[in-house]
């Protein structure tokens, strides 16, 4: 609240020259101190819909009813042994060449065809999901698009947003712009070592290999580093040979003695086949 | 038709690669006669190998000399697609032609995809969030897909950071 009142303050004194209308300037002081308390549940969902829509407005949905319903029979598996099992957790595949995958608040995570066609089995297909869902359970997303859109109403108090009475569309427009910069930008490289840490947790606790997403991180290091398809989550992520390092060091010890996993390489050659055929 | 043809193109190559899979060690490494095993001498960065099976955190590795044995999987960088990649190139060029989604909903030009430019640019498409809803399914649907592999629920510590 504190924080709140110094941005707008801040911003107000930055713009001296502008006349402000009082009820005006509680409407948008409103809409800023909302922004500063920790989100409902209703409200990440709110988010997490506008943050989804960005992305699917940049690309489409893959036209395959079967491989959707697969990769959210993987995904959910996976996100029952997280502790937020009952959120409405959906799946969906891109269809697009790159090379990537997405999380967005309240539970919607995204692959590309261009990632899902170069995985060998199931249990990379895991460890990629694994890693999107430890970034929702983790709040990544939610409180980076939060913060740029605590800034984004700040500037707003500032300027044009006091013409407008409506705190929702400004709110709504604030929390889409702060989704196009996170999805643009990445998050802080700290969230997606975490994510790494905690999906390979999520993804053993599934029963699939735990090593899924370091053979995915491999197989990505081996590539050429500017080939175009790459070229969004080489700029959003920390590079593959750090993240395989980090990883073997976290995991080595805690998940050496355990035995039992899965690869699932058959079930995913068959349920791709639907993609690149038998 | 595009994502099949992408595939197609991705499986090629993938046939180019595995048949020259090897690597390089990126720091001195030490050499287990089995994975979690004793350690049996060491192998010096840079060191070309041949890497075979993994199992769980570790590969098979063969060096020249004789030199056989298991390293962590975080000690090889397995070798590049350098060669495949200027073919994959080619055929990705061929590929680089505008496109609209099966969907209907946007059209992305060329095969480079997604980037910060579409994302910035785009417009919210709250239709496609909604057919996301269609293909939910329920936990129990989830939970007769994992008997069926079968995957079973196991007990894991979480993990620490280690920089």
């Amino acid at each position: 609240m504190r924080n709140s009142v110094i941005i707008l303050l801040f911003t107000l004194s930055l713009s001296a020259c502008n006349t402000f209308d009082l009820e005006q300037l509680g409407t948008v002081s409103t809409t800023l101190q909302r922004a500063f308390v920790p989100a409902t549940a209703s409200e990440e969902q709110e988010i997490g819909r506008e943050a989804a829509a960005i992305l699917l407005g940049a690309a489409p949905l893959l036209d395959n009813p079967k491989i959707q319903a697969y990769v959210n029979r993987v995904g959910l598996w996976i996100a029952l042994q997280s502790e937020r099992p009952d959120i409405p957790w959906r799946f969906a595949v891109l269809d697009d060449p790159d090379i990537n995958a997405f999380a967005a608040p309240g539970g919607y995570i995204f692959i590309t065809t261009g990632l899902l066609l170069r995985l060998q089995n199931e249990a990379e297909l895991a460890g990629v999901l694994a890693h999107e869902i430890a970034h929702v359970i983790a709040s990544h997303h939610l409180d980076a698009i939060r913060k740029e859109a605590r800034l984004s109403l700040a500037g707003m108090a500032a300027g044009a947003a006091l013409r407008e009475k409506g705190q929702d569309p400004e709110q709504l427009k604030a929390l889409a712009g702060g989704a196009r910069l996170i999805y643009s930008r990445g998050l802080e490289r700290s969230d997606e070592y975490e994510a790494d840490r905690l999906g390979v947790v999520l993804a053993a606790k599934a029963g699939y290999d735990p090593y899924g997403l370091v053979s995915v991180l491999q197989a990505l290091e081996r590539m050429n580093p500017q080939a175009s398809e790459l070229g969004l989550l080489m700029k959003t992520h920390p590079r593959p040979q750090d993240r395989i390092a980090r990883l073997d060091r976290s995991m080595r010890g805690p998940l050496d003695g355990m035995s039992g996993f899965q690869l699932g390489e058959a079930r995913f050659r068959q349920q791709l086949s639907e993609l690149v055929g038998p | 038709m595009r994502t099949l043809l992408l595939a197609l193109g991705l499986c090629f190559m993938a046939t180019i690669v595995a048949a020259s899979e090897g690597g390089t060690l990126i720091a001195n490494t030490p050499l287990y006669d089995r994975p979690n095993g004793e350690v049996k001498g060491s192998l010096l960065a840079n060191t070309l190998v041949e890497v075979g099976e993994r199992q769980g955190g570790w590969y098979a590795v063969s060096a020249s000399g004789g030199r056989q044995g298991w390293v962590r999987i975080g000690s090889v960088r397995l070798a590049g697609e350098a060669e495949s990649e200027s073919m994959l190139s080619g055929f990705l060029s061929w590929l680089n032609q505008p496109r609209s989604s099966a969907t209907g909903n946007s059209t992305t030009a060329g095969i480079r995809g997604l980037d910060a430019g579409d994302i910035n640019a785009a417009a919210a498409n709250y239709d496609a969030v909604e057919r996301m809803e269609r293909w939910r399914v329920t936990p129990a649907a989830a939970r007769r897909h994992a008997e069926m592999l079968p995957l079973r629920e196991r007990s894991v510590p979480p993990l620490a950071d280690r920089k």
